[in-house]
């Protein structure tokens, strides 16, 4: 059951799309509702820090004018995540986990109807939420990082204060089936809700009710998310479609169809906002430009016919022939980064794929079931997942050890760009919340001993 | 005229100079002062000072200021006034009035208390707006000199005022004349004005409403069918009264009614009518009964002349049958008292207590015992009216005396709810003479009653809210108002008497009475019958005969001992010793008697707690010091258990009445010792299962441990069968207790009590006995009326009831074990028999043990219970978790335990000490609530011992955390009775969350029971089905309706005219433009000319089917409301697609076929005609056109279609019947075909 606005791919329709989708921004950037999202004085905190600034459309020329200035450094062909921590407590599989805008703390929710929210520095046990009487399978922090959003079999979304670990007493009621998926609004105010009832909501979060009801899916939503300035949002289901929805007039303005149909699992927008990454159950991770409705890159090598699993982006810079620790590299300067988007996989990997070129950067083993959550720290070079096997595992990058990667073959030739400097904003952060080479990290639950 | 000199010289000392304006009122004061005191030499003289000082304060008021001139020629007119003789004693009235003034002018309001001694509270009167009647309010100025132009100046100045007091005119009582009554022709109603309408009409009574009418649309009784008659000869037969009155109508009952002490006709009856035939006639019950009253009212039946009224619930009837009773008991006592009076005195007094009069030797005794009624019942009573009617003579003629006007008894308690004011004694003296007094000072009230007794007056208003607020106002106005001297202190009861308990209704006050008299009359019966017992005896006295009656029965009595110890006792033991009954209990699952032995016995005196809840109200209530008074102690008699009832019986008493029953034995507690009554705090948990056997082992109890005597040793009238029928109590006592357990006890009971009753002799009441064992007394009231039929057939019974151990006891035990293999079941039955002879005296352990015993069932069921949630919780782990977890629980809140237990004596029926929720859900809340001490926690722990603890760290971290959860989603703190869950439709996933769950594909029923579109519609079919199977008849008018109101919408507004015109036009042009004739020319119009304005639908969320396509303005039949736009294919290319289509999961289909080869695929490109659903009923149809040499689809209005409606076509698509893919229709219209295909 597809909307008509199927994309197009003639070439000649191309343009004139697109130009209508430039027509779109900058109608909304006018609309007072939505202004915030564009206005400057947006502190900082409320950004969440993978979101670098989003480069102009003629970004590419600048990069390359960019590039040709610095010594170009070549792209590592490899990541090297190696495990750093396992975190144990959870009783049932683990849905999802999320690192907290302000990389202090990592939240993870459970099927036992549990979160739990862990240092992400040591690992340890900060609080464990209980108060939901159904398995969670989605948690969202709220920008700045103080509260936290789970949606729960029970169908109520609960909004839980870190700092006390006590639930808000007003919990959001009105789905008529398992809350699915959860996306915080940058800004805070709102929340977006995906639920097996089909339909999408928007949530005033100071009210606890619902805004607006977007009547999206014909089978559950299994994932939402807002663009970086709040106006957009996606959805998908697993009827196959995915849906861009004006945040501020409830329009859909796009659908996004594969010819296979296959059930769409998660859709994430790119940092930048241009792009959406979507998985689906034919064992594909699709990069959308959801303006011209196109897939740009299909990432693959994972196998996903049956979980709903998550996508993370990250970005990562070439390393010092010594084996240098990035973060101190980074702090440099100008360093040029390469983004990479992180998948689970059903059989317990989970892979990195470089944005551009489609290659497998790592392959990460040390999950038993199939892992549902990736996220990626944005201030520090941690990952964590964690999925069916009730762990939660931290990888931390550290420097390749033999250079010996083959660039895989590219789908095409257009340099994907989702951002790569990081705003000067974010980088105090950086330095104070992490120093990755600090000392080695204990008191958790169990010290990994694992090996990738 | 000195004095009033003197009053004055004292006034002008003490006043102040401003003050000296006041001699005016001085001067005026005189001819009014005397007047009030002429007025009071009635009374004391020192009761006149109060009143006269007022008067002058009064008239201080009513000075006016500007009187400051002549003084002596005002003091001359003061002794102007005065010298008409002022009596000498007034003297120091003046001088106290004056200094009163003058302390007045001081402090206006300070009290002149320091020179009359009275009570505070007269400073507290309200100053009164106007003055006294009598006392001049001013004074008027006839002549002026200063105006008087004929005087000189120097006159003008000598000359004073001449005045003339107004306002002293003599009070006039008569109200002034009506006005109204000067208007001509008022009180004829000819006042009003002819030509204008009028409310100016004279009513001399208030409007009477008619009555409403009783028709066909009334709610309630009715109107009456039934007249109550009386006056006729008491010892007319039914028949004749009956025959006189079915000339009225057809009589449907004749109820005579007789004296239920005497049997007697009380010459009252109740004759009901029905509607029926006579003659030939229809005639109305109604009716009848109206003319029975009118013509028959008055009329005579032989000799007497009879009243007929209309009752229409027999309350007449009722009240008049009452007192006729009462008339007849009244005077039956009196003649008792008269014939029987000397032979009461010399009877030896067993029992000291008892006055009452017996009845007359020759008194007739039914068997019902019916007849001995009147006696006792009757004496308290009687005694009652006498007071009243007293008091009531006593308004009636209150001139008489003043003795009788003091009532002897108080007259607070018989106030019941009346306002009433009482004039306490301590403020007013209690006098006979005061009452004409008080009631002339309050005649401005509506007081009913003015009565009196040594505490004081009282003043009864008329009970309704209108007397109530009198006997405010009253209050208000007369409190502490002067009574002559006296000040009335009142007290204002304006709900009557506060100590007064009303009956909260009438039906449970009936009820209570019954009861009452129902005890009452069996009380006299027992009393009776042993009246006459010792008037027997007193007559055949001889003492010989009366030693060996007594050793007769001591003998007995002995040899009745020897057996129980000897033989009987032995034999027991040995049949119900437990070893023997081993392999019984293992098959049957039972703990071994051992382990209870030491946590006590049986208990031996629970009689009464296990009849207790099934005995008739009040029974218990009531101590019968004498029950069973002169029955030799016969042990034995209540062991009989299957007694061949036919069996040769031993007298136990020679004088008694073989024909009588036995009196009923009245609850003996309080003729018990003391041990029995300090154990009975015990008692309140007792157990049904005791009661068998307590029975035999009290008996032994008794005889061992306390001297035989003539009290009674029966606890309660129900020993004799507590053995028999065990079962039947312990059934009871079940299902009053567990009533979850009914249905299991049912059938085991009736097995039981069925064969038992079958042996029972009928000799009295079978079918209320049968009533008993069939109608399980469910409600307490059949149980209570069960339990009296027993008692009655056990008094009968108890006479003829013989026991004969030997024969009888391995039968007992026989059948004891039977029962005990029918009662299997339960857990305390089969080790208690055991016990029970073994452990004779340790009744207090006993105790203890029963109550443990229902805990451990009560565990046990919480336990089932448990299992049943855990069952029906699909995640076990998780209540595995709960339930171990509880146990730990359970022992960190211990400390809980005793805060809601009370420990107290009860002395009715055995209480539970803590009453147990049942509905309690048990979590942690919920066990915390039910498990009080360490007793409740030993057996939660037993109950819970098969499941292996789980580790859940901290115990009360963990409790604390369920119970904030909890509290989180329920919203409530403490114990809940409903399951907090989730909400609506929830299915729980397997491994916990959706997400971990996965993908799989749901089905649409699925789909359908949780999306809330779907679940409306859904709803609305449902509702729509249920109607139509109710009735079809129904539906299709409402269809119709909903058509007509459619087609309404849709005709009327501008619109519709706008449209007709725009339809003109278009008409018009395309029939100008296509000239050439086309074969279907008009079709063609149609289509052209709507396809310019197309109507205004949108798509949105279907519950038939994903999407749907809905109507945005109201469409008209026939209209042309979209084209079905897509992409033509061929028939080939359309089964690709299809196929493909499937492939990819596209839910719906878009192919529509047009021609043989042509089909409209709009899958991909396509209009949005495309998400127009099926419906079996549909609202629009799609027609194939041709237009211009191509066919188009188009979908046309099949009927009126509202705006917001969904629009839907026929798919048509061939039916594939027995076909597995048939395509369900979710069309929910009423005549749905199911499916699509």
């Amino acid at each position: 059951m597809s909307i008509s606005t199927s994309p197009r791919r003639s070439p000649k329709r191309k343009r004139s799309e697109s130009e209508d989708a430039h027509n779109y921004d900058t109608s909304t950037e006018g609309s007072a509702a939505l202004q915030y999202a564009y206005d400057e004085e947006m502190p900082s905190e409320l950004r969440t820090p993978p979101q670098e600034q989003e480069q102009d459309q003629d970004s590419e020329e600048q990069d390359s004018a960019a590039a040709a200035k610095k010594p170009k450094l070549e792209r590592p062909k490899q990541l090297n995540y190696t495990p750093h921590m396992t975190l144990r407590g959870h009783k049932r599989g683990i849905s999802a986990v999320k690192y907290s805008p302000d990389g202090k703390w990592l939240a993870s929710c459970s099927a036992d109807a549990t979160i739990k929210i862990w240092s992400a520095r040591t690992g340890a046990l900060a609080h464990t939420l209980e108060g939901h009487l159904a398995g969670i399978s989605t948690i969202a922090w709220s920008p700045d990082s103080l509260i936290l959003a789970s949606g729960s079999d029970d169908k109520l979304i609960r909004l839980w204060n870190v700092s006390t670990g006590k639930p808000l007493p007003q919990p959001l009621v009105g789905h008529a089936n398992y809350i699915y998926s959860l996306a915080f609004s940058p800004k805070g105010n709102m929340i977006v809700s995906g639920s097996y009832d089909e339909a999408v909501f928007l949530w005033d979060v100071r009210t606890a009710r619902v805004m607006r009801s977007l009547p999206a899916h014909s089978d559950p939503v299994s994932g939402v998310d807002f663009v970086r300035d709040g106006t957009l949002i996606a959805s998908c289901s697993t009827d196959g479609l995915i849906r861009i929805w004006d945040t501020g007039t409830g329009q859909c303005l796009k659908t996004l169809v594969h010819e296979d149909n296959a059930p769409v699992t998660s859709v994430r927008f790119s940092p930048n906002g241009r792009y959406v990454l979507a998985c689906t159950l034919d064992s594909c991770v699709r990069l959308w430009d959801y303006v011209d409705g196109r897939v740009v890159k299909t990432y693959q090598g994972h196998r996903n016919e049956k979980y709903s699993i998550n996508t993370a982006f990250g970005v990562y810079s070439a390393i010092g022939e010594e084996g240098v620790d990035m973060a101190e590299e980074e702090e440099e300067g100008d360093v040029e980064k390469w983004a990479f988007a992180v998948g689970g996989s059903d059989d317990g990997r989970v892979l990195v794929w470089d944005v551009s070129s489609k290659e497998v950067l790592q392959e990460l083993q040390g999950h038993d079931g199939a892992v549902l959550g990736v996220d990626i720290s944005g201030v520090s070079q941690l990952m964590a997942t964690c999925g069916l096997d009730k762990t939660i595992k931290i990888w931390k990058r550290r420097p390749v050890v033999s250079a010996a990667a083959t660039n895989g073959a590219h789908e095409d030739e257009t340099e994907i760009t989702l951002a790569v400097r990081l705003p000067s904003a974010t980088r105090p952060a950086q330095e104070d919340g992490l120093s990755t080479n600090a000392t080695p990290v204990v008191g958790t639950p169990v010290a990994s001993t694992e090996e990738g | 005229m000195s004095h009033a000199g003197g009053g004055l010289e004292t006034l002008r000392r003490s006043a102040s100079p401003g003050t000296l304006k006041r001699k005016r009122d001085a001067r005026l004061s005189p001819s009014t002062t005397t007047k009030s005191i002429k007025l009071h030499n009635t009374l004391s003289s020192s009761t006149s000072r109060q009143p006269s000082s007022d008067r002058v304060d009064a008239n201080k008021q009513y000075r006016s200021p500007d009187s400051d001139e002549a003084h002596p020629s005002d003091s001359g007119d003061t002794s102007r006034g005065i010298d008409s003789s002022p009596p000498k004693q007034r003297s120091p009235t003046y001088a106290q009035s004056a200094s009163a003034m003058a302390t007045l002018n001081g402090a206006p309001h300070a009290s002149a208390s320091d020179r009359t001694p009275e009570p505070p509270m007269t400073q507290k009167e309200r100053p009164q707006m106007l003055p006294p009647p009598g006392k001049a309010k001013g004074y008027r100025v006839v002549w002026d000199p200063e105006l008087d132009g004929k005087l000189s100046k120097e006159e003008r100045k000598r000359a004073t005022l001449r005045k003339r007091d107004f306002g002293t005119e003599i009070y006039e009582p008569d109200p002034p004349p009506d006005p109204r009554l000067a208007i001509p022709g008022y009180m004829s109603g000819q006042c009003r004005a002819k030509d204008r309408p009028s409310k100016a009409i004279w009513r001399p009574a208030p409007y009477n409403l008619p009555l409403y009418k009783i028709d066909r649309y009334s709610v309630g009784p009715g109107e009456a069918q039934q007249v109550m008659v009386m006056g006729f000869d008491p010892f007319l037969p039914d028949a004749t009264l009956r025959l006189n009155f079915s000339t009225f109508g057809s009589v449907a009952s004749v109820q005579h009614k007789t004296d239920p002490d005497t049997g007697s006709f009380l010459g009252i009856a109740l004759v009901k009518f029905r509607d029926g035939y006579r003659d030939g006639i229809e005639c109305n019950a109604v009716e009848s009964a109206k003319r029975a009253e009118n013509e028959f009212n008055g009329s005579r039946i032989g000799l007497h002349t009879i009243r007929v009224e209309v009752d229409r619930e027999g309350r007449k009837f009722k009240r008049h049958v009452e007192s006729a009773l009462r008339k007849a008991r009244d005077e039956r006592a009196k003649q008792r008292k008269a014939s029987i009076a000397p032979a009461t005195v010399s009877d030896e007094v067993v029992r000291p207590t008892n006055d009452s009069p017996a009845p007359p030797l020759n008194a007739p005794k039914g068997p019902s015992g019916k007849l001995s009624k009147p006696l006792g019942s009757t004496a308290p009573a009687v005694k009652p009216p006498e007071g009243p009617r007293g008091t009531a003579a006593a308004p009636s003629n209150p001139r008489s005396s003043s003795g009788p006007l003091i009532e002897v008894d108080l007259v607070l308690p018989k106030l019941k709810r009346k306002p009433y004011i009482h004039i306490p004694h301590a403020s007013v003296p209690v006098l006979g003479t005061t009452i004409p007094h008080l009631k002339k000072r309050l005649k401005a009230y509506d007081w009913r009653e003015v009565r009196l007794d040594k505490t004081g007056y009282y003043v009864i208003f008329e009970d309704s809210k209108r007397g109530e607020d009198e006997t405010e106002r009253c209050y208000n106005e007369c409190n502490m108002a002067a009574l002559f001297t006296y000040k009335m202190g009142m007290e204002c009861q304006k709900y009557g008497n506060p100590d007064y308990e009303r009956s909260p209704s009438p039906e449970r006050v009936m009820v209570e009475k019954q009861n009452r008299e129902h005890f009452e009359r069996l009380k006299l019966e027992d009393e009776l019958d042993l009246e006459i017992e010792k008037k027997n005896r007193a007559a055949n006295l001889d003492p010989v005969q009366g030693a060996l009656e007594q050793l007769r029965i001591e003998l007995r009595e002995r040899i009745m001992g020897d057996i129980k110890t000897r033989i009987a006792i032995p034999i027991f033991h040995d049949t119900l010793d437990p070893a023997k009954h081993l392999s019984k209990r293992r098959k049957l699952g039972l703990p071994d008697p051992s382990d209870n032995d030491n946590k006590g016995t049986s208990l031996l005196f629970n009689k009464a707690g296990d009849t207790s809840p099934h005995t008739p109200r009040g029974r218990h209530g009531y101590p019968l010091p004498h029950a069973k008074p002169l029955r030799p102690h016969d042990p034995n008699n209540r062991r009989d258990r299957r007694v061949d009832y036919e069996r040769e019986r031993i007298p136990a008493n020679a004088f008694v009445d073989e024909r009588r029953r036995r009196p009923a034995p009245g609850p003996s507690r309080h003729a018990r010792g003391l041990h029995f009554r300090l154990q009975q705090m015990f008692d309140e948990e007792e157990n049904s299962d005791d009661e068998g056997r307590t029975s035999l082992t009290r008996d032994t109890e008794d005889q061992e441990s306390r001297p035989l005597s003539r009290t009674s040793r029966n606890s309660t009238p129900f020993d004799n069968e507590s053995v028999t029928e065990t079962p039947k109590h312990k059934r009871r006592k079940v299902t009053d207790w567990e009533e979850d357990e009914k249905e299991i006890f049912d059938g085991l009971q009736k097995q039981l009590l069925g064969h038992l009753l079958h042996k029972e002799p009928e000799d009295l009441a079978t079918r209320e006995l049968e009533l008993v064992v069939n109608t399980l007394p469910r409600s307490s009231k059949y149980a209570s009326r069960a339990k009296t039929e027993l008692f009655i057939r056990q008094r009968s019974k108890a006479d003829d009831d013989l026991f004969n151990v030997k024969s009888e006891k391995n039968d007992y035990v026989a059948s004891f074990i039977d029962d005990v293999e029918m009662a299997g079941r339960d857990q305390e039955r089969t080790p208690a028999p055991g016990i029970d002879v073994k452990a004779v005296r340790e009744k207090a352990k006993k105790k203890r043990k029963t109550k443990k015993q229902i805990l451990e069932e009560q565990e046990a069921l919480q336990a089932g219970a448990r299992e049943a949630k855990a069952a029906s919780k699909p995640i076990a782990q998780e209540t595995v978790t709960q339930i171990e977890v509880k146990e730990l629980e359970l022992e960190a809140v211990e400390e809980l335990a005793h805060a809601d237990v009370t420990w107290a004596v009860t002395h009715d029926k055995p209480r539970r000490t803590v009453e147990d929720d049942r509905h309690l859900v048990l979590d942690v809340d919920g066990w915390q609530d039910i498990i009080k001490d360490n007793e409740d926690l030993a057996f939660a722990r037993r109950a819970l011992a098969e499941d292996a603890a789980y580790d859940i760290g901290d115990v009360k971290l963990w409790a604390w955390k369920q119970k904030e959860i909890k509290a989180l989603n329920s919203g409530a703190l403490g114990p809940v009775r409903s399951e907090t869950g989730i909400d609506g439709y929830y299915v729980a996933n397997s491994t916990g969350s959706a997400r971990t769950e996965g993908f799989k594909k749901i089905l649409n029923e699925e789909k359908s029971k949780y999306l809330p579109h779907r679940i409306k519609v859904q709803k609305a079919r449902e509702e729509l089905q249920a109607r139509l199977a109710a009735n079809p008849d129904a539906v299709v008018e409402t269809v119709k309706i909903t058509a007509a109101e459619k087609m309404a919408s849709t005709a009327t507004s501008r619109s519709n005219r706008v449209n007709n015109r725009r339809l003109v036009n278009d008409i018009n042009l395309q029939k100008q433009n296509m000239a050439t004739v086309n074969s279907d020319a008009d079709v063609a119009i149609r289509f052209n000319q709507l396809k310019k304005r197309r109507k205004l639908v949108k798509f949105d969320r279907s519950a038939i089917h994903g999407w749907g396509l809905y109507a945005e303005e109201n469409i008209a039949q026939n209209d042309m409301i979209i084209e079905y736009v897509g992409e033509k294919v061929r028939q080939k290319v359309a089964d690709l697609r299809e196929v493909r289509y499937e492939k990819q999961g596209v839910g719906s289909s878009y192919l529509f076929r047009m021609m043989d080869d042509e089909i409209v695929d709009a899958t991909k490109k396509g209009g949005i005609a495309r998400f127009i659903n099926h419906s079996c009923n549909p609202n629009c149809t799609a027609k194939i056109i041709k237009v211009e040499g191509t066919p188009r689809i188009v979908i046309y209005g099949l009927k009126d279609i509202g705006k917001n409606d969904e629009l839907t076509y026929d798919y048509k698509f061939e039916r594939e019947y027995g076909s597995t893919d048939r395509i369900p229709c979710l069309c929910g219209s009423a005549n749905c075909k199911g499916f699509l295909n």
